[in-house]
């Protein structure tokens, strides 16, 4: 067993799993946590999206030989920021969360779409964020956050 | 057991395929859906692993006298933002799945994994693409719309990796590229085109079309698209019914999940003749 | 805060706009317009929430999210399969609350919870209908729907 060494939340960390581990079942049973969530387990609902080297990527289908060398950073690991921050109140404040199964997954998303375009329009909103299913919301909420954000954000982004 | 292998360089990956016939995985997104297991465990493997995503010497963009290489561990992301790929290619990848798994996902493993709805194979075949394949024996390329074989089938040796496409430069008027999927963003194709054409001076004196996910391999005939070659604008128009009636011939759609065979019958030759609509009507 | 929001019912107004593709029989859901009578609305938040989602799902139900059967299977499992809507199939989505509080609900209000579900699917069939000229009797009225009601009207 070779161990696969990578960067999560800020720490560098040492893994010495099966490398064909899926990154969403070490997160989730090795690291406890459990911020991502397993949707579908195929990539099709986004609730397991964690930042890869600033992008967004589907950790039920990362295998964890694929993220040595590289930088994760999950939902707990970006709650420290001042960019969730700026996030959490704008989905708070428009609703943009509802039951929550996949707000770690969509603020991922959102962060991972601003940190390279800080000012998005409502079309690039949603073709980014397409990959995150929600139920609860009807997504309006979600993309007025998103816009909220991005303004009340700028210059962090 | 079963050995499961990073590695870091070309030479370190074709060694170990010499002596070992294994998966090879590049992104992930396609292997870890057929191989996956119940939650907590990993995936299902019955035989060797093999990592190439380490590999930078495989992410590599650029052109050259045979056209744009397009490295096999290049992201469809890195893809659709360069420039030097081909326009075509650029606007079927950004349809492809969803932002979030164009991040990791790769052109070459999406051939690799010669699905029926595979979107870029289509864009593959049309464009004359080759699939540049090595193993310690050598260099091998195989033309691109020969490559897949059947369902989840391809010509790769099991001591050969992939590590290029290659697409020639086409020069041409128009294009189309159009994905029908089952709903606006985040789906498998149910039909899907792909198309060129040149028109000089009233006359087509290109024309190139391709489906896909209506029949195991991307449909495409260059002895029917040489018919349409030579033809003017006007004798294009009047022989359409006709024309369509041959390109029919050469898909096979089947019924399954997604849909059935009479609708994908019916939209991939709507679509075809939108396509010949828009070169008769002198659409860009 | 207490009372009784169930002795009576909730109502509520839908109303679907779509377009259709005469290419490829696809439906795309350009705008909708809600009103609603739940007595008084407590949280404007969360009934703009709950009104939001429930019609995107009663939208989804009417013509996107087809479940079948083979064998005593099911063919559409998985969320690849199973086809509920995305950011990109949203519409815009206006919702109005009609204030006309419940003498007997907590506050005035009444039931909210499952009547946003209600009309989506519905009204969006309706559209449908309108926009292709043929009656839709089934949902999801899916685009392989459409064509086979459109064809065999034809003949």
């Amino acid at each position: 067993m070779t161990s696969i060494k990578f960067r999560l939340n800020g720490k560098d960390v040492a893994v010495d799993l099966d490398p064909s581990m899926r990154l969403i079942d070490v997160l989730r049973d090795h690291f406890s946590l459990k911020g991502v969530k397993e949707g579908c387990g195929e990539g099709s609902c986004g609730a397991c999206v964690v930042l890869m080297d600033g992008y967004s990527v589907n950790s039920c289908l990362l295998p964890l030989a694929n993220v040595e060398g590289h930088e994760i950073v999950t939902i707990e690991g970006f709650k420290e920021t001042k960019q969730f921050d700026v996030l959490q109140k704008a989905f708070a404040e428009v609703g943009g969360s509802q039951c929550g199964f996949c707000s770690p997954g969509m603020i991922i998303a959102a962060q991972s779409l601003l940190s390279h375009n800080p000012h998005p329009t409502e079309e690039e909103i949603k073709a980014h964020m397409s990959g995150n299913l929600c139920r609860c919301t009807g997504y309006q909420a979600i993309v007025q956050a998103v816009e909220i954000a991005s303004k009340k954000g700028a210059g962090l982004w | 057991m079963v050995e499961k292998k990073i590695a870091y360089t070309k030479k370190e990956a074709l060694d170990f395929l010499a002596n070992h016939d294994a998966y090879i995985v590049a992104g992930g997104s396609d292997m870890m859906v057929i191989k996956k297991n119940v939650a907590g465990y990993a995936p299902l493997f019955d035989k060797d692993v093999l990592y190439v995503s380490h590999i930078k010497e495989l992410a590599n963009i650029y052109e050259d006298k045979d056209g744009v290489h397009i490295g096999a561990t290049a992201t469809m992301h890195e893809i659709e933002h360069h420039k030097l790929c081909p326009s075509l290619l650029r606007k079927a990848i950004s349809e492809v799945a969803s932002t979030n798994i164009r991040h990791f996902c790769t052109l070459a493993g999406n051939i690799a994994n010669a699905s029926p709805a595979g979107d870029t194979i289509v864009i593959d075949a049309l464009l004359d693409a080759k699939v540049k394949l090595e193993s310690v024996d050598g260099v091998r390329l195989v033309d691109a719309k020969d490559f897949v074989l059947g369902v989840r089938k391809i010509d790769r040796h099991p001591n050969e990796l992939i590590t290029e496409l290659i697409f020639p430069k086409i020069e041409y008027t128009g294009e189309l590229w159009f994905k029908v999927g089952s709903r606006r963003a985040d789906s498998i194709s149910k039909v899907s085109f792909a198309g060129y054409y040149e028109v000089k001076k009233n006359v087509v004196t290109k024309f190139a079309c391709c489906f896909g996910a209506v029949s195991i391999r991307p449909a495409r005939s260059k002895e029917l698209e040489a018919k349409v070659v030579g033809l003017s604008l006007e004798e294009l128009k009047a022989k359409q019914p006709e024309i369509a009636g041959d390109f029919a011939q050469i898909i096979a759609p089947i019924d399954d999940q997604r849909s059935n065979k009479e609708y994908r019958q019916t939209v991939a030759m709507n679509i075809f003749n939108k396509f010949i609509d828009d070169i008769v009507g002198g659409a860009k | 805060m207490q009372g009784d929001a169930y002795p009576s019912y909730s109502w509520g107004v839908n109303i679907v706009e779509v377009s259709f593709d005469p290419v490829t029989y696809q439906i795309k859901v350009d705008h909708c317009w809600s009103t609603y009578d739940v007595g008084r609305v407590v949280d404007e938040r969360i009934a703009v929430g709950q009104a939001d989602g429930g019609l995107l799902q009663g939208l989804g139900y009417g013509y996107l999210e087809h479940m079948g059967i083979k064998d005593g299977k099911f063919r559409n499992r998985s969320l690849s399969d199973y086809i509920i809507p995305t950011f990109e199939d949203a519409p815009p989505m206006e919702t109005a609350f009609i204030d006309n509080p419940f003498i007997y609900g907590a506050n005035g209000a009444k039931g909210m919870g499952e009547l946003t579900l209600v009309g989506g699917a519905p009204a969006i069939a309706l559209a449908i209908e309108q926009a292709i000229g043929h009656k839709v009797n089934k949902i999801p009225a899916t685009p392989e729907y459409i064509m086979e009601v459109i064809n065999h009207d034809k003949h």
